[in-house]
């Protein structure tokens, strides 16, 4: 069922169910209500009915007396037509008498008011009993008289003369229903029916039952009677007559005043038709009322109701197409309730799943080229494959055959090789390993190896031979793959001879570092004597001394001095040939160095009449070098120029090359054969035999420039002059 | 190497020596080198005491004073290296300067450090030199 439906019809249940119940309970409280009213207007009218009838009756009654009394009537001489007039009078003034008659003890009609029935004796009746026993006034009773056809109430009182004895009665008779129409003037009682019934239950008086007076005995007044005369009783008896409800009241005369009354009983019927008129006529009013307006609230209602849940009908067309497939139905609410919120949320839903769906299928798409690609790949790769199958085989072949050539080299290899198993079980051994050991291959196959392996280290052994020297071998392991899984190759060299010259090695540099010192301590200490002795003299510190003995001591001291650098040269030369040269290696700047050169060569250079000039690059960076070996360096290579130059000049430059300090030293000599180019930087080659040095100078110098790590080189060209360069590192880190 | 017992006499002014004349020790084993380093020496305007061994020298300086120490490294005996070392974590004599005076010049930069010495004189030596160094390590003290 729709929702709008489902609204209408909640709608119209409440509605019915509510309008139901406030209609019912108005109902039946307005008919509480009014049954009360009705209830307690007709008790008050019964009451006042039979309260004014009962009055009225009293007042007859005292009328009759009044007229017993009357002396004309009393008189015994009165005629009847004196009578006659004196009832007339009577009569007259009240009018509520039909008639008034006067009777003799005999109950003859002496006199009458309607002149009828005047000398005829009067039946005996149960009133006359009454009034003559008892010779008073008395009750009266209802009869129905001949002449009048209706209902009748008699009075009678009797006429008592001056001498108080009886002479007559005096009859009045009123009709019974002028009595209660007087006596019946409640206007809210019309519809009422209302019935009045003698003690014997014969109708006396009805407003509506106009059969049978004094004939039809309505009620079974046992019944009645058996409740007390004092209280009103009301119930709903069903008539017999008419079958429908009615609500009914009665009321017993009572007596009033010295009148005794006569009983009689008032019953009033009103119909519920009657009393409920009004609630029911509302009734019909509101129900009509209700099912007018309720269509047209229906149909707000409904309308309402669609219009509210329009939102969720355009949900669900929305969803509707969703599920279909087609996403761009945007759903138009902005309402600020739930139902905005849930359409503004179903949006947004909608646009990403829009999305994402969008992005799945590029991720499907992309999915696809890459599977495509893939497969297309893979597909080379088969035949790459295959190809390589083939390949291989034919490698297995030839690696059969190299496997055997290489088994055979290894058996061969003078090294011993064992190849063993991470336990240290031996896999294979080679032709010289069965040598070392003194054991046939396929007795140490499988076995223990026996030493202990140190993985990555050259360890020493010692192998015992039975019948030789021992020997000493140089094992080395290294891990390494054996049919797939990890094994150990073991080589083992018997450096017993290296181990020997070694050994010899060590005691000849001993003997070297010795020598070295000793001799060097023993030559020079002598030495220093002889040039203390001859400067001390030379100085005149020891006195004054004549030209020949200057000339000689000088010729001794420039000797002493020669050897002096001999001694050093021989002795820095076998230091640094043995490795044990010391130097001290600081960032110093070459320029110094240059200057310092100069200023000690230039008196040479004087000498020859050569100049001597630096050509220095002031902005040359400091380099590391140990400072004094260089001087000695660049001394010997200046020394050398002014040796091998006899006129013209000598240049010292400096310069920086890539990485490095650059010096030149440039001269105008005799320059260099070719031939003696190669040799030019070993020991012990002079040029010129003839011109002193050892021969170890240029010697020296490269060891020392190389030892800086720089290069020492010389170009020339012979008889036009030669430069010697020499390059040291700026950087620490290169030297 | 025997255990020297070492007496220091203490003099109460020191300061009345820079007055006087500085003394220099020195210890060589060649008789020649102490013969002309003294007369050089001597000519300078300083008191010499020449020592043979290290022995010696020590018995010297535990007599006199001393304002210098040439120190020559062979010795018989104990080395010139260790005399040196041995002098210099001595409370009483580390502040004497002391030169090595040696004819191996190939570490000597290193063995200076190594002994604390505050100086050294190659063999053979440019006098200049000589006067030099001398003056410089005498001053300093």
């Amino acid at each position: 069922m729709k929702f709008s439906t489902k609204l209408t019809l909640l709608f119209t249940i409440i509605t019915t169910t509510l309008t139901t119940v406030l209609l019912s309970i108005v109902y039946i409280q307005s008919s509480k209500i009014l049954e009360r009213e009705t209830r307690l207007l007709m008790k008050s009218g019964v009451f006042n009915v039979m309260d004014t009838a009962a009055r009225f009756l009293t007042t007859s009654y005292h009328d009759l007396k009044i007229i017993a009394d009357d002396p004309v009537i009393r008189s015994k001489t009165a005629t009847a037509e004196e009578i006659t007039e004196r009832l007339l009078f009577y009569r007259n003034t009240c009018k509520k008498y039909v008639s008034l008659s006067f009777y003799d003890l005999n109950r003859i009609r002496v006199a009458d008011t309607s002149g009828l029935s005047i000398g005829k004796q009067d039946q005996m009746t149960l009133f006359w009993e009454e009034t003559l026993s008892k010779k008073t006034s008395t009750a009266r009773d209802i009869h129905i008289e001949e002449p009048f056809q209706e209902p009748i109430i008699y009075f009678a009182s009797v006429v008592k003369n001056n001498e108080d004895k009886e002479i007559g009665v005096v009859v009045a008779r009123i009709l019974v229903n002028r009595l209660f129409e007087i006596a019946i003037k409640i206007p809210a009682l019309y519809e009422a029916k209302i019935d009045i019934v003698n003690n014997n239950g014969l109708l006396l008086y009805s407003n509506y039952n106009q059969k049978g007076m004094l004939i039809v005995n309505l009620f079974e007044q046992e019944s009645m009677r058996n409740r007390s005369q004092n209280e009103f009783v009301h119930n709903i008896l069903h008539m017999q007559n008419d079958h429908e409800n009615q609500i009914q009241i009665f009321y017993v005369e009572k007596a009033y005043l010295d009148f005794e009354g006569n009983g009689w009983t008032a019953f009033f019927q009103l119909p519920d038709k009657i009393i409920f008129a009004p609630v029911h006529k509302l009734l019909k009013i509101l129900v009509t009322a209700i099912l007018c307006i309720f269509p047209v609230i229906l149909f707000v209602v409904y309308f309402f109701s669609k219009l509210t849940t329009r939102p969720l009908t355009l949900l669900k067309t929305a969803v509707d197409e969703l599920a279909k497939g087609n996403l761009a139905t945007p759903i138009e609410i902005h309402s600020k309730d739930e139902i905005g919120y849930l359409c503004a949320a179903f949006n947004k839903m909608s646009k990403d799943l829009i999305v994402s769906m969008q992005k799945e299928k590029d991720v499907s798409s992309n999915l696809e080229n890459l599977v495509f690609e893939r497969t297309k790949k893979l597909e080379k790769l088969q035949k790459g494959t295959l190809n390589i199958i083939e390949d291989l085989k034919e490698t297995e072949k030839s690696l059969k055959k190299s496997r055997q050539d290489f088994i055979n080299i290894v058996d061969k290899s003078i090294e011993a090789i064992i190849v063993t198993d991470k336990n240290g079980v031996v896999l294979y051994l080679n032709d010289s390993a069965e040598r070392i050991f003194e054991t046939k291959k396929e007795n140490f196959i499988g076995k223990g190896f026996g030493i202990p392996i140190v993985v990555g280290e050259a360890t020493e052994i010692d192998i015992i031979k039975h019948n030789d020297e021992p020997r000493i071998g140089e094992m080395l392991t290294n891990p390494t793959k054996w049919e797939n899984n990890d094994a150990q190759l073991i080589v083992i060299r018997d450096i017993t001879e290296r181990k020997k010259t070694e050994e010899t090695l060590k005691k000849l540099l001993m003997i070297q570092t010795t020598f070295v010192s000793t001799v060097s301590h023993e030559l020079r200490t002598p030495l220093t004597s002889i040039k203390e002795g001859i400067c001390i003299v030379l100085d005149k510190t020891a006195g004054t001394i004549n030209e020949d003995q200057q000339k000689y001591l000088e010729i001794a001291s420039r000797n002493v001095d020669r050897l002096s650098r001999l001694i050093n040269s021989v002795l820095d030369f076998q230091s640094l040939e043995s490795g044990k040269m010391k130097f001290r290696m600081e960032e110093n700047n070459i320029n110094e160095v240059a200057r310092e050169v100069l200023e000690t060569m230039l008196p040479m250079a004087k000498k020859k009449n050569l100049s001597l000039v630096c050509q220095l690059d002031e902005k040359l960076p400091r380099a590391y070098f140990d400072k004094d070996k260089i001087i000695e360096v660049l001394t010997n290579l200046v020394h050398n120029a002014i040796k091998f130059t006899e006129n013209g000049s000598i240049t010292i430059r400096s310069g920086k090359e890539n990485n490095f300090i650059q010096v030149k030293v440039e001269d105008t000599g005799i320059g260099i054969k070719k031939e003696d180019m190669p040799t030019l930087f070993q020991e012990f080659m002079q040029l010129q035999k003839n011109l002193g040095g050892t021969g170890l100078g240029l010697s020296i110098c490269k060891k020392t420039i190389e030892a800086h790590k720089g290069k020492i080189w010389a170009e020339s060209e012979f008889g036009k002059g030669s430069a010697f360069y020499f390059t040291l590192p700026i950087t620490e880190t290169v030297a | 190497m025997e255990k020297v017992q070492l007496f220091i006499l203490r003099y109460p002014l020191q300061k009345q020596w820079h007055d006087m004349a500085k003394r220099i020790l020195l210890v060589d084993d060649d008789q020649d080198i102490l013969s002309v380093t003294e007369y050089r020496l001597k000519h300078l305007g300083y008191e010499i005491t020449s020592a043979i061994d290290a022995e010696q020298a020590l018995v010297f300086l535990q007599k006199e004073s001393f304002d210098l120490i040439i120190l020559d490294r062979l010795l018989p005996k104990m080395q010139g290296d260790d005399l040196c070392k041995m002098l210099k974590s001595d409370v009483k004599y580390k502040n004497i300067p002391i030169i090595l005076f040696t004819a191996l010049v190939n570490d000597v930069e290193k063995i200076v450090k190594e002994t604390g010495a505050d100086g050294y004189i190659t063999k053979p030596y440019e006098p200049q030199e000589l006067i030099r160094k001398v003056n410089n390590c005498i001053n300093r003290a």
